[in-house]
Order: structure tokens, then C-alpha cells, then sequence
């Protein structure tokens, strides 16, 4: 009898959490599809996007690209210490190069992202939905959607992708920092190396995860904004969901991104 | 004209609004008392026609003027014919000022999406509505964040904001919530002021009776979610639920419908 009782309280359990997961999925899926209609119709304010832009994209420049800088350094001072066994140290630029590209820059740069900028989408909409601003919006005949969210997602694409370039570059240099500085390799040699192993392939499935992952921070982000009730305790929590949801996607999304890429290309 | 026909709402299983029927006439001012939590606003929201099915279910029929049965527009319709704004108006409770932005973006955002008109003409506008709200001799106004304004300033440049888009129809919710007597006092006559200068047609949600007083050519009391009267001022208050309510004897804890 007891045993029957637990069954059901988990099934219940698991229902009520199940239907929750469809509810916020189906609602995330609605939000994005109205951005996307707003951006290919061209009703979405490019002013907007630029001031998000600015906002999103130039200030998250220094933390990413000093972050990724020492991503780079430590990445070759583990390479080079396991390839020093093998006697094949100059291939460390090479590695570096590759993963550096390929990975950790998109990765990095994502994650720092959505902590800095998704958190902020979800503060802002979630403030302003909270204080009765998006209601004030829609009793002017003001587009949520044009006005807010769709610049959101195309900053936020935006920015990941020129972000995860520089991110690149600044590990790569890390990268050269170590190799030439503390592995004593020439400048030529490590450069000549790094020019070699460069393939466009990397720097594209690099550029195309940080397309999705710009997707889903400002899926997330906007999401937990928008549904934002109650008051600061609230808006507290919906923020602290988008980062941790944020963060899990990305990192859950970048196995089967690169399983993906792999069956595809190699 | 506003006419509201049996219009019932609910959150989940409690209902919000049950029978409601209500015609406000071209040009009239109509006040909804009630204690906190009757539906006045929730009332006034599906009136400016901003509340969707996904807050909850709604069932019955609204008119404002010309636009017929409000509640079955779709949302691109709406956006698109803009009837918000432009048709109704809406001063939200403490304004709903848009924080990220100074006075001046306020103020302009709306009537530039909504008119095509060049800067100098929306400037004009927005002084010569300054100066309907009495806001006009502030000095360096314009450029102010909202953080810098009063609670009366910013219900004023609400109320400006409503305005620029001239809408025949304008809903008050608690106009003078949170602001001290003298000011509430300036905020109701200014409504009363605007409301009979521009001819609109209004609805104002308050618990104020000194407000309403200033404000309303007729009264509505809303208890429990449902009208429990209708009629002049002086009528009102010798009505025994209303009595109750302005001597503070109504009963919260029976409140809400079921």
C-alpha cells in the first residue's frame, strides 16, 4: 500500500516536471520563432542591436580575451610536457592551434558570455517585466519582440561570433607566449608551425558553435526574463537559472556539436 | 463608448471578474472603487486589451468605441492597427517609465514608432503635452533620468506619454498610489483637467475616495470581483457596502471568489 502511495507520488513528481520542461521548451521555442520573424521581416531595430551590441559584445572583449589568453598558455605548457616525452615538443603549436580553435575558444568564450551578458538579459527583461514596463510597451503599440528581444538575439549572436574570434587569436598568442618563452622554441618555427596547422575546418566548426551557442544564451536568457513573476527574490532565481541552463546546454550541445562534426568531416 | 458584457476571468481555479457588465458613455469618466484585490486592474488590462489567455482564462465581450469585441483580436492585429496607444490609453500604477531610458527617449519612443513625424514635430508635441501636464518649467526636463524625478513627476510624464499618442480612450489604474494628499490631490484635478478638455472617455481604478470625488462623473463598486454598484458619487456613499469600505470594515479574508 505504502509502496503504491511512493509509485504514485513519483510519478506525479516526475509528470509535474516533465510537463514543466515541455512548458518552458515550447515557450523558448515561441520566443525564439517570433525574434527570428522580427529579424527576417526587418521589423527588428538595428539601433537597438547596436546599443546591445556595445553592450553585450565591447564589454565582454578584456574578461575573454585575457581568459582565453591564459587558456592558451596553460594548454601548452600541458601539451608540451607530454610531447617533451616523445621527443616531438614542436608539435605543441600545432595542438594548441587545433583545440584552441576548434574548442576551447567558442566553449570559453560562450560560457564567460552567458554569465556576463545572458545573466544581464535575464536581470533587464525579468526588471522590466516585474515593474510593469513590457505591459507600459504593449499599451503604446511598442513591439516587444522588435524593440527588445530580437536585438537581444542578434547582439548576442553577433558578438559570441566576433568574440570567439578574437578569443581565438588570444589563445593562440598565449600559446606563443609559452612555446617561444619558456619551451625556447624560435619564433620562426613555432609561427612557421602554427601557419601549417591553421585549417579553415576548425576556424568554421569553431564559428558555427558559437552561432548555437549565442542561440541558446539568448533563447535562455530572454526565456527566463520574460517569465519572470513576483518580485526581486524572483527575478534572483530566474537569473541564476539562466546561467546554470545557459551553461549546461552549452556544454551538453558541444559533445554532440562535435560527434556532429567529426561524422561529417573526417 | 466602453461597454463591457458579461465578461468573467479567472487565474487557475479562483475566478478574478465574474457578471460584469459596464458602459461608460462617449466623454464620461467612470470610477472603479474597490478594496485591494477586487479585479479593478485586471479589469482596466483586458479594457487596453494588453492581457492574454495566458494569464488565464477570459469569457464575455468588450467594446471600446468603435473597435468591436477587443478581446478577440489577435495580437498582430492589434500591433498592427494600433489600437493601443493610438486608440487607448493606459497610465500604469507608480507610471511604468521606462528606467533604461531619460525623459525625453520616454516620451518620444512611442510617438515615433507610432507617426511619422520628423524631430521638430515630435519636440513640439512633446512640449505642447508638457504643458498640458504642467511639467514644462522644470528646467533641463528632457534630458533627466527617471531615477531624478519625484513620484509625482513621473506619474506626470506617464500621463504625458499616454497623451502624445491622443487616444479617445484613457484607463487610470491608481493614478495617485503612493503619493502624498497635496500631490494626489494635483494628479486627480489634472485627470478631471485633461479628461474634459480632450472629451476622452475613461475608466480610473483607485481605492482614493477623495480622487474618485474630483475624478468621476459616475462611481462603480467592485467587491469580490463582481459590480456591486453603480451610480453618482453622492448616491455611493450612503450605500452600506460602500460605507463599510471607506470606514475599512471589509473583509479580506472572504474575498476572493471561489
Amino acid at each position: 500500500m505504502l509502496a503504491t502511495r511512493y509509485l504514485s507520488l513519483g510519478f506525479a513528481f516526475l509528470g509535474r516536471n516533465v510537463i514543466s520542461f515541455l512548458s518552458e521548451t515550447g515557450s523558448s521555442l515561441e520566443t525564439l520563432g517570433r525574434s527570428v520573424r522580427s529579424i527576417v521581416t526587418l521589423r527588428c531595430k538595428w539601433r537597438r542591436s547596436m546599443d546591445q551590441i556595445v553592450h553585450i559584445g565591447v564589454g565582454s572583449i578584456p574578461i575573454v580575451t585575457i581568459a582565453t589568453f591564459f587558456v592558451g598558455m596553460v594548454m601548452a605548457v600541458h601539451v608540451s610536457t607530454a610531447l617533451a616525452q616523445f621527443g616531438v615538443s614542436l608539435t605543441v603549436a600545432s595542438i594548441v592551434c587545433a583545440s584552441i580553435l576548434r574548442e576551447l575558444a567558442p566553449i570559453f568564450a560562450a560560457l564567460l558570455i552567458a554569465g556576463r551578458a545572458g545573466a544581464g538579459i535575464t536581470a533587464e527583461l525579468g526588471a522590466m517585466q516585474i515593474s510593469g514596463q513590457l505591459l507600459a510597451m504593449r499599451s503604446l503599440s511598442l513591439s516587444v519582440e522588435d524593440e527588445l528581444i530580437a536585438p537581444r538575439f542578434l547582439a548576442t549572436i553577433l558578438s559570441l561570433v566576433s568574440i570567439t574570434l578574437l578569443a581565438g587569436i588570444s589563445g593562440i598568442l598565449g600559446g606563443y607566449i609559452v612555446g617561444i618563452g619558456h619551451l625556447d622554441i624560435p619564433f620562426a618555427t613555432y609561427h612557421g608551425k602554427t601557419l601549417d596547422s591553421l585549417d579553415s575546418l576548425d576556424l568554421y566548426c569553431g564559428l558555427f558553435k558559437s552561432v548555437f551557442f549565442g542561440l541558446v544564451i539568448a533563447i535562455v536568457g530572454c526565456h527566463y526574463g520574460l517569465s519572470a513573476r513576483g518580485g526581486a527574490s524572483q527575478l534572483g532565481i530566474n537569473t541564476k537559472r539562466s546561467v546554470v541552463t545557459a551553461s549546461f546546454v552549452i556544454l551538453v550541445s558541444n559533445f554532440f556539436l562535435t560527434k556532429a562534426f567529426i561524422h561529417l568531416f573526417e | 463608448m466602453i461597454t463591457i458584457h458579461d465578461f468573467a476571468k479567472s487565474y487557475g481555479d479562483v475566478k478574478i471578474l465574474q457578471d460584469i457588465e459596464l458602459k461608460v458613455d462617449t466623454g464620461e469618466a467612470l470610477v472603479l472603487i474597490g478594496p485591494s484585490g477586487c479585479g479593478k486592474s485586471t479589469l482596466l488590462r483586458h479594457v487596453a486589451g494588453i492581457e492574454d489567455e495566458s494569464s488565464g482564462p477570459f469569457s464575455g465581450r468588450i467594446d471600446v468605441g468603435d473597435v468591436q469585441d477587443l478581446l478577440r483580436w489577435p495580437e498582430q492585429k492589434l500591433l498592427h492597427q494600433r489600437i493601443r496607444g493610438n486608440r487607448i490609453g493606459m497610465l500604469f500604477q507608480e507610471g511604468a517609465l521606462f528606467d533604461f531610458c531619460n525623459v525625453e527617449e520616454n516620451l518620444s519612443w512611442p510617438l515615433r514608432e507610432n507617426h511619422k513625424l520628423s524631430p521638430t514635430e515630435i519636440l513640439d508635441r512633446i512640449q505642447s503635452t508638457l504643458e498640458q501636464v504642467e511639467m514644462h518649467r522644470i528646467r533641463g526636463l528632457l534630458s533627466k533620468e527617471i531615477r531624478e524625478l519625484s513620484g509625482g513627476q513621473k506619474r506626470r510624464i506617464a500621463l504625458a506619454r499616454s497623451l502624445l499618442l491622443e487616444p479617445d480612450t484613457m484607463l487610470y489604474d491608481e493614478p495617485t498610489a503612493g503619493l502624498d494628499p497635496p500631490v494626489a490631490m494635483d494628479i486627480a484635478k489634472l485627470i478631471r483637467r485633461l479628461s474634459e478638455s480632450r472629451g476622452l472617455t475613461s475608466i480610473t481604478a483607485t481605492h482614493d475616495m477623495n480622487s474618485a470625488r474630483i475624478i468621476a462623473d459616475r462611481v462603480c463598486f467592485m467587491r469580490d470581483g463582481q459590480i456591486r454598484f453603480i451610480g453618482r458619487i453622492d448616491e455611493c456613499e450612503t450605500h452600506p457596502e460602500i460605507r463599510h469600505f471607506l470606514q475599512g470594515e471589509v473583509d479580506y479574508a472572504a474575498q476572493t471568489i471561489q
